[in-house]
């Protein structure tokens, strides 16, 4: 009966393939856009002195042919002393593949704040925009199909009234360049199909790399000269090479959707869960080839690697087990229950933490005995990390928050409200920050460790799902 | 059927000239050269290898929805080690996948090979021909109004080419799954068929799995979430049937233990050794079967029931070479009722030696007991062959059998005012399992409460109870556990932060309490100046153990200083201590002092160059003492050439030295070279010696 009923879906699949084609045969069609990806960035040069005001109702890019290519953003109201040193993005938008030499600022309103007064500033006028100011600058940056970059927006507001009256805001725009010297991290955006690349002494986005589809799990390899992405919607691992930081390879993974990452003991396989068929697959990082499969439990999300022991712990959702793989046999050699829906996992000194994704507990588990402790923490966990100082930092996407968890006293010590939905972690020891992505609010969240508290918020694409920092 | 009608899917898409379509043409070849050597004593071994991999791939995008890709890649390795004839191994693995994606679905198709020893570059393999072939298909549906229903198929077929076949198998995997949510409610729906079918003669069988599972899962909150529900129920059932047709089929299910046993020589009681048991197959229990150990070495295993009993597996923590010129001979018993009086059912029973999973299969007549044991009547030719672990395995008989779980799990929570909480809790899994019968049923109620309260502008508090009850089929007296907790938080400046936590819990089972447990956290953070960040963790546990009875008091310290000194240069300092104090159930005192002492320093003067450096002293109360003192430093020397370099010297007991530099080159947009040096010493009884060079040469396009 079974096997009937998938042979008809196929059989009708191939018809409508068949349809498709013929509807199609013969008409020459643009198949495909050759669009890029670009998102604006907006940034203050210093931190100002004057407080202005005014807002972006318009933008629009020209590209070397003269035709002009509206972006809309909704209209965004600017505050010098809010944006300070810190960076917004405009807009995260598609353009035709081409070199675009003008970019234009539709300004609806604009206005200086002097104590409590606030006096309205003139618009540059236009024959065009009767009540709106229109503001032109000569950028130089090329859009490449299927490929994505940031550009960087500096804005000098103290110097951006002219004659006392006139707002004439001076603004520099950069595209992203990459550098390798850098200390980044590496962040996967699902909605936006593309990495943003951050810098951890900045704390600021320098740039964007676009990969599969609905990327979520990333990775770094041991020696941080490559990133794996998991693309869960096209099937397949980017492996990005960060010495030019862009894709070198797509690993395909056999049509099964990759999501979260392990590596080896000696660095030389990749190990990555693959939730829609139940199983591990086992990847050579020198060939970038898929040499093994593994069967575990259903819908394995969590992957964790032990490389004392060289040992893979999988947490098996949906069938409500953990699996225990040996890296050298490649294969399961034993399997532990638990009694809820277990999810992400952290490895902590000789302790496996298992996030519950449906009740207020983490499993404990001690290793190698694989006794099993139950806490309860008050919140639903979904993801957890080691933290510094004996703490596991777990986050709550129902209740928007990171709570750190004493490993002795199995108690949680504090809990610090983040952005909405918070979901991959990643601890940056050296600069003690902890970097918590937000997946419904879009951003990333950078906590002081010792201070307990945000530090900062830094915009990235849309739900973001996981970071990686390239280790020192 | 279904592989034929991907096959012919592949060929009208690779046929099909009508719409443009960008190519994209990839390809990796990869030339890794090793040679390293280990000296031992005056003992030198001597490895060589090379491993070729070579990659070329194609992706067309028929359309903007439709997609063809298609890679082959080939593998050869050659491996030279003292002592052994050259091993040439190789591979050959082509792929093929079309996928579609569109508003309405994503499907794909895909067949990949895999031939082992196939003659490849030039090179003859030494290892026996293997094929393996996969074919797999995916269906998934995108709509967002209707059902979301999931088809998949996985079919895996491998086979050699000896005349009989020593290896032939099939598996074949159909699912489907539907999930649809209505307003808070979600239901899951899912089938599975599950065949594996073996064609080697005589060893002809085919077992079938058929699994169903049902899901409903509600989430929902009133009053502006004041009152929150959650919940799930989950129904699975697996239904096996196993069909023997060859003369020598079966199938071995592994026997549940209760005790790990063992005794040095002797034909009366073994001890009770929980680390045969422990499923840690790598780490040794202490009883060496080697040279150096001893002959008539009892090791055996206490049956949770009695059960029928084939095989014996005994895992070994070193892989043993030279069972052929040397075996380990077994005699094999089996005990009843008591563990006392062993009968012997074979003397120098059928062994071998699996070496890929480091163990030794003992074969003898099925037999029904409740304990065995094995005993090693001749040793190995190995110094030192530790056992690890013991596993017994029998026949199944029954060709039907069926596993049932049922999982419940509910959560609501009130939150009648701002400062006041409660939530409750309830999980439930049972397990039934059929023909034998068995059924399985934990469950669980958890109950919280807690208060919060602002006592000053600096000072917040919150108390907590909580009360958690399991119930176990398997045993007479229920568990509970009461837990107390009391929290402190103080954050009198932006530069300070305190918290106080007191925490008590005390198990029972039935209603006799287990034990107690006092433990209080102090937590200060401060960043003293710019630059200067101090915390220290003060922590007290206190554990009186009424069922041994015995008190446990441990005091721990913890406590880190980082210091900026300049923008470049980051010191940090950590130490560590802990006292612990027993005292057992005859008032004897006993006392252990740990202390560990880390600092590390980190220079990154530029962004492209920083060093590290890190010095470690544990100190144990036995007055044994070890340190671990590591150097990296890790310089992007210009954007092509970028090297890496760690030394580590750990000592205890023996001295380990590591050593490793890596120096990698982009030669251009397509190579890109990689010359690696490792060396270690290692000096204990033995003083152990290895050094291994490595050159990798890449391309990529």
């Amino acid at each position: 009966m079974m096997k009937r009923f998938v042979l008809l879906i196929l059989t009708a699949l191939s018809m409508s393939f068949f349809v498709s084609c013929v509807y199609n045969s013969g008409v020459k069609e643009p198949i495909y856009s050759d669009a890029g990806q670009v998102f604006v960035y907006l940034s203050c040069y210093n931190e100002p002195s004057l407080d202005i005001t005014f807002t972006i109702s318009g933008m629009s890019f020209m590209d070397k042919n003269g035709t002009w290519y509206d972006v809309n953003p909704e209209p965004l109201v600017i505050n010098s002393k809010k944006l300070s040193c810190s960076q917004i993005k405009l807009k995260e938008f598609y353009l035709p593949a081409g070199k675009y030499e003008r970019l234009k600022w539709t300004i609806s309103e604009a206005s200086y704040n002097r104590g409590n007064k606030k006096f309205s500033l003139a618009l540059p006028e236009t024959a065009h925009n009767r009540g709106n100011g229109e503001l032109f600058l000569d950028i130089d940056f090329n859009v490449f199909y299927r490929e994505s970059l940031c550009l960087f927006v500096e804005w000098d507001a103290d110097n951006s009234i002219a004659d006392n009256y006139l707002f004439k805001p001076v603004l520099t725009v950069k595209p992203q360049q990459l550098e390798i010297k850098n200390i980044l991290a590496y962040i996967s955006n699902e909605d936006s199909d593309c990495v943003t690349v951050i810098d951890r002494q900045e704390d600021s986005v320098v740039g964007t790399i676009a990969v599969g589809e609905a990327p979520r799990g990333i990775a770094a390899s041991s020696d941080g000269t490559e990133i794996y992405v998991a693309n869960s919607g096209s099937n397949s691992i980017s492996v990005i090479d960060t010495s030019v930081n862009r894709v070198i390879d797509t690993i395909d993974n056999f049509g099964y959707a990759p999501e979260e990452f392990a590596l080896s003991w000696d660095g030389n396989t990749l190990y990555v869960t693959n939730p829609d068929s139940n199983n591990v697959s086992a990847i050579d990082v020198a060939s970038n080839l898929v040499i093994d499969r593994i069967d575990v439990g259903k819908n394995p999300t969590g992957i964790v690697a032990d490389k004392d022991r060289r040992k893979l712990y999988v947490s098996n959702t949906d069938s409500l087990t953990i699996s225990v793989i040996d890296m050298d046999t490649r294969s399961v050699e034993r399997t532990l229950t638990v009694s809820s829906n277990p999810r992400y996992l952290a490895l902590c000194d000789d302790r496996l933490y298992v996030a519950n994704e449906r009740v207020n507990d983490i499993y404990v588990i001690e290793i190698p005995a694989y006794t099993i402790k139950t806490i309860n923490v008050g919140f639903r966990p979904q993801w957890l990390v080691c933290g510094l100082t004996n703490r596991v930092y777990a986050a709550s996407a129902t209740d928007n928050e990171v709570s750190f968890l004493h490993t002795t006293l199995n108690m949680v010590t504090r809990s610090i409200p983040v952005g909405d939905s918070p979901a991959g972690m990643g601890v940056d020891a050296i600069r003690r920050k902890l970097y918590v992505v937000n997946n419904l609010s879009g951003d990333v969240s950078v906590i002081d460790v010792t201070g307990e508290r945000v530090k900062k918020t830094i915009p990235v694409g849309e739900r973001p799902h996981g970071i990686a920092l390239i280790a020192e | 059927m279904i592989k034929w009608l991907i096959v012919i899917f592949m060929l009208i898409v690779t046929l099909l000239q009508s719409a443009y379509a960008a190519d994209e043409i990839s390809g990796s070849a990869q030339i890794i050269w090793r040679s390293g050597s280990e000296t031992t004593e005056n003992k030198k071994e001597k490895l060589r290898s090379l491993n070729q991999t070579y990659n070329l791939g194609l992706r067309k995008d028929i359309t903007s929805k439709i997609n063809f890709s298609a890679d082959v890649g080939v593998n050869a390795t050659e491996t030279e080690e003292t002592g052994t004839d050259e091993q040439k191994t190789t591979r050959l693995f082509p792929r093929f996948r079309l996928n579609i994606t569109n508003d309405y679905f994503d499907a794909n198709g895909g067949y990949q090979l895999n031939e082992r020893g196939l003659d490849v570059l030039g090179m003859t393999s030494d290892e026996s021909r293997l094929t393996t072939e996969n074919w797999n298909a995916n269906f998934i549906t995108r709509s967002v109004k209707y059902p979301k229903l999931q088809f998949r198929y996985d079919e895996n077929r491998t086979y050699d080419y000896e005349l009989p076949h020593e290896t032939d198998t099939r598996s074949e995997i159909y699912e489907a799954t539907a999930d649809y949510t209505y307003k808070f409610l979600n239901f899951t729906a899912r089938r599975s068929e599950n065949e594996i079918e073996n064609f080697v003669q005589d060893k002809e069988s085919t077992e079938t799995a058929t699994t169903s599972e049902g899901r409903v899962e509600f989430r929902k909150s009133f009053w502006g979430n004041r009152i929150t529900s959650s919940g799930n129920y989950r129904w699975t059932e697996q239904e096996t049937e196993r069909v023997a047709i060859g003369a020598e089929a079966r199938f071995l299910d592994e026997r549940d233990r209760w005790a790990g046993l063992y005794v040095l020589t002797g034909t009366g009681a073994l001890d009770d050794t929980p680390a045969l048991i422990d499923g840690n197959i790598a780490a040794g229990a202490g009883i060496d079967i080697g040279s150096s150990g001893d002959t008539d070495q009892n090791i055996g295993a206490e049956l949770v029931r009695t059960e029928e009993v084939e095989e014996i597996w005994i895992y070994t923590e070193q892989k043993y070479t030279d069972n052929t010129n040397t075996p380990v001979q077994w005699d094999v018993y089996l005990s009843d009722d008591d563990n006392v009086t062993w009968d012997l059912i074979e003397t120098n029973a059928t062994s071998e030696y699996i070496q890929e999973e480091q163990r030794f299969k003992i074969s003898f007549t099925p037999t029904s007991a409740k304990f065995f044991k094995v005993v090693n009547t001749t040793k190995a030719s190995f110094i030192n062959l530790y056992v690890t672990e013991i596993k017994l395995f029998g026949t199944t008989i029954e060709p039907v059998s069926t596993h049932t779980r049922e999982n419940i799990i509910f959560d609501a929570g009130i939150r009648p005012v701002d400062w006041m909480r409660v939530t409750y809790n309830f999980t439930q899994d049972k397990s039934e399992t059929d023909p034998d019968s068995r059924t399985t049923r934990l469950t669980a109620h958890n109950i919280s409460a807690r208060a919060d309260a602002d006592l000053h502008k600096y000072l917040k508090a919150w108390a907590q109870y909580q009360k958690r009850l399991e119930y176990d089929d398997t045993e007479s007296d229920r568990r509970s556990t009461d837990t107390y907790s009391l929290h402190f938080d103080s954050s009198p400046l932006e530069t300070l932060n305190s918290s106080l936590s007191i925490n008590h819990s005390a198990p029972k089972k039935g209603s006799v309490t287990q034990s107690r447990t006092t433990s209080s956290l102090l937590h200060i953070a401060a960043e003293l100046r710019e630059g200067v960040d101090l915390s220290v963790d003060g922590n007290l546990n206190y554990t009186e153990n009424l069922v041994t009875p015995t008190e446990t008091f441990i005091r721990t310290v913890n406590s880190d200083l980082r210091l900026k000194l300049t923008r470049a240069l980051t010191t940090e300092i950590k130490y560590t201590t802990d006292w612990t104090t027993t005292c057992d159930s005859d008032n004897i005192e006993t006392s252990a002092r740990n202390s560990t002492v880390r600092t590390d320093l980190y220079y990154r003067p530029v962004r492209s160059f920083y060093f590290r450096w890190s010095y470690e002293l544990q100190r144990s109360s036995g007055g044994e003492e070890s340190t671990v003192n590591q150097y990296n430093i890790n310089w992007v020397m210009t954007e092509k050439l970028r090297l890496n370099m760690d030394y580590r010297i750990d000592r205890n007991s023996e001295v380990k030295t590591i050593y490793s530099a890596d120096l990698a080159w982009n030669l251009s947009k397509v190579f890109v070279l990689r010359c690696e040096y490792d060396r270690s010493r290692r000096e204990a009884d033995t003083l152990t010696k290895t050094q291994t060079f490595t050159t990798i040469l890449s391309a990529r396009f």
